[in-house]
């Protein structure tokens, strides 16, 4: 069964932009400078969502609420293509890695890198600036929070409004 | 694509009388033979680091121990680290892109942007290995010596008069010279290592407290020695880049542009590009007793003409030949042709065959059919193949002679 949409953008420079290509279904709430590009799901089944500020969710990016209370996500974080987040909740500056999984319950704090492919296990938490890398899943503690993407942000706020209608 | 994800299929004589597949076969136009991998020379061309393509002589590569002091890895996950410029200071440090590791988590200090060799921490024993291998050089100009001055003959008093008083024209005074002292002086000493009873107890929690961030296996393998806090930037080694030479006539075979940059080879004396290929062209069925037909392709990938004969042996006599042989003459293939799509009559035309065994003709290929009649049931087709290509010699005033290559097609599905 289709969810009913509620979607809100708060105001704000630069504006949030969301494209009607992506798929949405449920409460969600986007902070300023937030951008989603096209394909990518936000679903809050369950219970809503919200997004602060300047976050970038890419293509064929998953991220579902399947618990009942709020799933809040804090600004500046990188969801990067296909990356699958079951989160119950997620800091600032935080980096999903391609195809990256974070399972139901698991609780991401500030700084954190999830390399490409990495699973964070169920009702894991992970301390600030953790980094998991390889196959092997390797856990490391960086004493740097990852490289910032304002600029990255800046070109596809130019960019994607020439290709995309934008949800208003 | 066959030919590429299966060449291991149809296997070629080489001229030492081993079996490979064409695209792992050489042919020296100078001694007119094919050469496999175990009858050419490798040597090693230039060292060049991978990653910036810095060429070095085996010399200065020597003295760098094989190392590119310009580019480092990660010793963490072993990814080329990259340089970055902190935003307040203009210092640069060295970074990992993927697990994030940083010079800094090393406490390595930044380093000024005009640097180009990182700089490494010395080995705490390099003193001592210095001081064991200068004795042990000593010790080998003494024992050399005593060697030459054991088996050189002695020739004392030329005539009744002292060598050493004619002038040292051929330097060999000199000689004896050096010699006399290499002997005469003592030889150096080194202390040695003197075994203690006196050893550092091992801490008491050393096989109870786990580290809170696990190692992978690679690291440690890597530095064993080392915490994780301490893990030191890996200078990248350098790669060897090889050149081919026949074993006979000591003439390139293989050989690079001399620039790292360029992919393009200087000398390439592929069998592909000299012998015709054969293909199977489609899923074989063999019936004891009965008589049935492979279909075959052959590819002239050279740039001239070739004329060929094919014929299958039946030494091992597991089959009947119905087909004697086909000769066929194959165009070399023009790829400004195929770009413009040039009409297939030209090529057509150029080719002459009397064999009624040809399936089809295109381009530089042409597809056969091999009638024969097995007696029992076999997996490998043994054939003949004669060609005459005008490549196959580096006279230029010779006309092109037959050559033979013995090839066994292999029918396994």
């Amino acid at each position: 069964m289709e969810q009913k949409k509620d979607i809100t953008i708060l105001p704000g420079d630069p504006a949030a932009l969301v494209v009607e290509t992506s798929n949405l279904s449920g409460k969600i709430k986007f902070s300023s400078g937030c951008i989603v590009h096209p394909t990518a799901s936000i679903k809050a089944t369950n219970g809503p969502i919200e997004f602060g500020e300047s976050n970038l969710i890419e293509e064929q990016v998953v991220i579902e609420n399947l618990s009942e209370d709020p799933l809040i996500i804090g600004p500046n974080n990188h969801f990067e293509i296909g990356c699958v987040i079951h989160a119950s909740s997620v800091g600032k500056n935080n980096v999903f890695g391609v195809r990256s999984i974070v399972e139901t319950g698991a609780k991401i704090t500030d700084g954190c890198s999830i390399g490409p492919k990495c699973l964070v296990k169920p009702f894991e938490k992970l301390s600030p600036r953790t980094v998991l890398c390889g196959n092997l899943n390797c856990e490391r503690r960086s004493n740097d929070d990852p490289p910032s993407i304002a600029s990255q942000m800046d070109h596809l706020r130019l960019v994607i409004p020439k290709y995309n209608k934008i949800i208003k | 694509m066959a030919s590429l994800y299966q060449s291991d299929r149809n296997k070629y004589e080489c001229s030492c009388g081993a079996w490979d597949s064409l695209g792992l076969l050489y042919f020296c136009r100078h001694c007119s033979v094919t050469r496999c991998s175990s009858c050419v020379l490798v040597e090693l061309d230039c060292f060049l680091c991978q990653n910036c393509l810095e060429s070095a002589p085996v010399t200065e590569a020597r003295l760098k121990k094989n190392r590119c002091f310009a580019c480092n890895f990660c010793p963490f996950c072993a990814t080329v680290l990259t340089k970055k410029t902190c935003v307040n200071s203009g210092n640069t440090f060295l970074s990992c892109g993927v697990c994030r590791w940083s010079t800094r988590d090393a406490g390595i200090p930044d380093q000024s942007k005009t640097t180009t060799d990182w700089p490494m921490p010395e080995n705490p024993l390099s003193k001592r290995l210095n001081e064991i291998s200068g004795h042990f050089k000593d010790l080998e100009t003494r024992e050399k010596a005593r060697k030459e001055k054991d088996t050189t003959k002695r020739r004392t008093n030329f005539g009744g008069f002292d060598a050493s008083k004619f002038s040292d024209r051929f330097g060999v005074q000199k000689m004896i010279q050096a010699r006399k002292k290499a002997i005469e002086t003592p030889a150096s000493t080194v202390e040695s290592h003197v075994a203690t009873a006196d050893v550092p107890a091992l801490p008491d929690d050393v096989f109870e407290s786990t580290a809170a961030i696990q190692l992978p296996l690679n690291v440690i393998n890597k530095q064993p020695l080392v915490e994780e806090t301490t893990l030191l930037p890996v200078r990248l080694p350098l790669k060897g880049r090889k050149a081919i030479r026949c074993r006979k006539c000591e003439h390139h075979l293989l050989k690079l542009d001399y620039s790292p940059n360029a992919i393009n080879y200087k000398i390439s004396a592929f069998a592909r590009n000299t012998i015709p290929e054969i293909r199977l062209s489609r899923g074989v069925e063999l019936v004891v007793g009965q008589q049935s037909s492979i279909l075959l392709t052959l590819l002239n990938h050279s740039e001239n003409g070739m004329q060929i004969i094919l014929t299958p042996d039946a030494d091992d006599s597991a089959f009947e030949i119905v087909t004697e042989s086909i000769d066929i003459t194959l165009s070399p293939l023009d790829a400004a042709d195929v770009l413009l799509g040039a009409e297939e009559s030209k090529y057509s035309a150029a080719s002459s065959s009397s064999s009624s065994n040809i399936v089809f003709q295109r381009r530089n290929r042409v597809g056969i059919r091999l009638d024969l009649c097995p007696k029992v049931d076999f997996k490998c087709l043994p054939l003949s193949l004669k060609f005459k290509n005008i490549h196959t010699t580096a006279k230029l005033e010779t006309s092109a002679d037959w050559k033979m290559v013995k090839v066994r097609v292999g029918l396994d599905k």
